[in-house]
């Protein structure tokens, strides 16, 4: 009895030290980059975000936990446009409402990326979780990544975007749990994260639909911010895919 | 026995360490002095620095009246002597990494479509792009970001160009022989909306100027979204709730 309770004990020590050593490369500690919100953008969507029918519908929708948004990541001020929740809700915002019918049909989702890219995005992403960097990488280096049911986002995605940048890639992401990875290995001109072409119907396409449609029938933004998203879904049409598919957008 | 007893406890604390790990790490995410900067104090001390940053403020507007205050606002620069001076030199003091704002900036020059423009444009349209800031992230191109702000450029040269001025169309063919794919694209798509030359020959001479694989996009047209295979989506989506925890509170 009394080898077992060393036994045991000497186990429960080992495993405390494990625990502890675990603890210790699990905990991630960061700073918020210098950002300003009203250049990328973030400071014009703090009204239509600070609602909080919208914020539960979010919350609940994309599975989010107070442990994954807390200790500085804005859960106890989920409006604030300096922490990465409410950066994260202001593009969640613009990725609700940029089509104009958005409240009046929910039965038609053809055609029009604008009205399929927001519940594309809320049924497939998962669970959103928030950190400072991806575990085992160069901080500063990856944005988000997607394990198929969450989405983990890093402080890139939070500061480095614009708004408009953060809803595309939330449909990027989204794309990726919906079940399709990229296919085209290095084989296009950005010579990564390529897709072989438009028939797969990959996280690209889904991106250059979403920002094409914007530029084209965006509404409650301006021509400015639709010109910007044209070029850019000019940019990744050309960068993205392996076989160019030749649209002149 | 023992060992069998000794197994599972060890077992079962794993398990239980495990869950208590569902969330991979933890992150703690703090603020300093260098956390919240503003860029209000890059633009010119000038009348018409004034009209340019309200203008990028109306640019990234939002809401039902957005492109009423915009359009409001574009009118103010266009009548603003020094707008272009402004707009360019404000860019040129723009953080690299502030893609949007200096995107507005470079949107804001193409729109005034003045002549005296052209240089500013001509200057941004052939900087060199720089190499992708983030390399060892897939899902990130910064070069993506920076082509943005080049094919804005092209495209106020080719609004130049449209407006008959003669200078903008060489400055276009010129940008035919770009680094950059999506550069040259507009810049031939520019070249042949201009108002000079026969729109044939000027296809003949770009296509024996360009690589064949390239061609596709020597062309006026552009395509129409509507005829572009989509995607088939379902008649409706589950939006419900997927976990019934307690959203934060606004305060």
């Amino acid at each position: 009895m009394k080898n077992i309770l060393y036994r045991s004990s000497k186990a429960g020590i080992l495993l405390v030290m494990l625990f502890a050593a675990r603890s210790a490369s699990a905990q991630q500690t960061c700073t918020v980059p210098p950002h300003d919100n009203v250049a990328d953008g973030s400071s014009f969507y703090q009204t239509g975000l600070c609602n909080q029918e919208k914020v539960n519908h979010w919350w609940g929708v994309f599975n989010m936990r107070q442990s994954d948004w807390d200790a500085g990541f804005g859960y106890e001020d989920c409006c604030n446009l300096d922490r990465p929740l409410g950066r994260t809700f202001a593009a969640l915002y613009l990725l609700t409402y940029s089509a104009e019918d958005y409240a009046r049909s929910t039965n038609d989702f053809s055609g029009n990326a604008l009205r399929w890219a927001y519940p594309y995005t809320a049924s497939n992403a998962g669970r959103l979780e928030a950190l400072c960097f991806k575990p085992g990488s160069t901080p500063g280096q990856w944005a988000g990544w997607a394990y198929g049911d969450r989405i983990e986002l890093y402080i890139p995605f939070f500061y480095n975007f614009d708004v408009v940048t953060r809803a595309a890639t939330f449909l990027h992401e989204a794309r990726h749990n919906g079940g399709k990875s990229h296919n085209g290995g290095s084989g296009c001109p950005r010579g990564a994260s390529c897709d072989t072409n438009w028939a797969f119907e990959g996280a690209n396409m889904y991106e250059v639909l979403y920002l094409w449609w914007f530029a084209v029938d965006g509404t409650r933004t301006t021509t400015a911010i639709r010109n910007m998203a044209r070029n850019r879904a000019r940019s990744v049409h050309n960068s993205a895919f392996n076989t160019n598919p030749g649209f002149s957008i | 026995m023992k060992r069998s007893i000794y197994s599972l406890f060890i077992l079962l604390l794993f398990t239980a360490g495990c869950r208590s790990g569902e969330k991979k790490e933890q992150s703690q995410l703090a603020e300093d002095s260098s956390s919240t900067v503003k860029l209000d104090t890059i633009y010119p001390n000038t009348p018409a620095g004034k009209v340019v940053q309200e203008h990028i403020r109306a640019s990234m507007g939002q809401g039902e009246d957005a492109e009423a205050r915009y359009q409001q606002s574009l009118s103010l620069l266009r009548k603003e002597p020094g707008a272009g001076e402004a707009l360019y030199t404000t860019y040129t003091k723009v953080p690299e990494q502030y893609y949007l704002m200096r995107t507005l900036l470079v949107e804001g020059l193409k729109e005034l479509h003045a002549p005296d423009a052209l240089n500013y444009l001509t200057e941004i349209a052939n900087q060199k792009i720089p190499a992708n800031r983030l390399p060892e992230n897939a899902e990130i191109n910064t070069r993506q970001d920076e082509v943005v702000i080049r094919i804005t450029a092209v495209e106020g040269i080719s609004a130049l160009a449209a407006d008959s001025v003669e200078a903008a169309e060489k400055v276009l063919l010129a940008l035919t022989g770009n680094e950059d794919l999506t550069v040259r694209q507009m810049a031939v798509r520019g070249y042949l909306r201009s108002k000079f030359g026969n729109p044939k020959e000027k296809i003949e001479a770009l296509r024996r100027r360009l690589p064949e694989q390239e061609h596709w996009y020597i062309t006026t047209d552009t395509t129409n979204i509507r005829q572009v295979p989509h995607p088939k989506m379902p008649d409706s989506f589950r939006l419900e709730p997927k976990n019934p925890t307690t959203p934060p509170k606004i305060k």
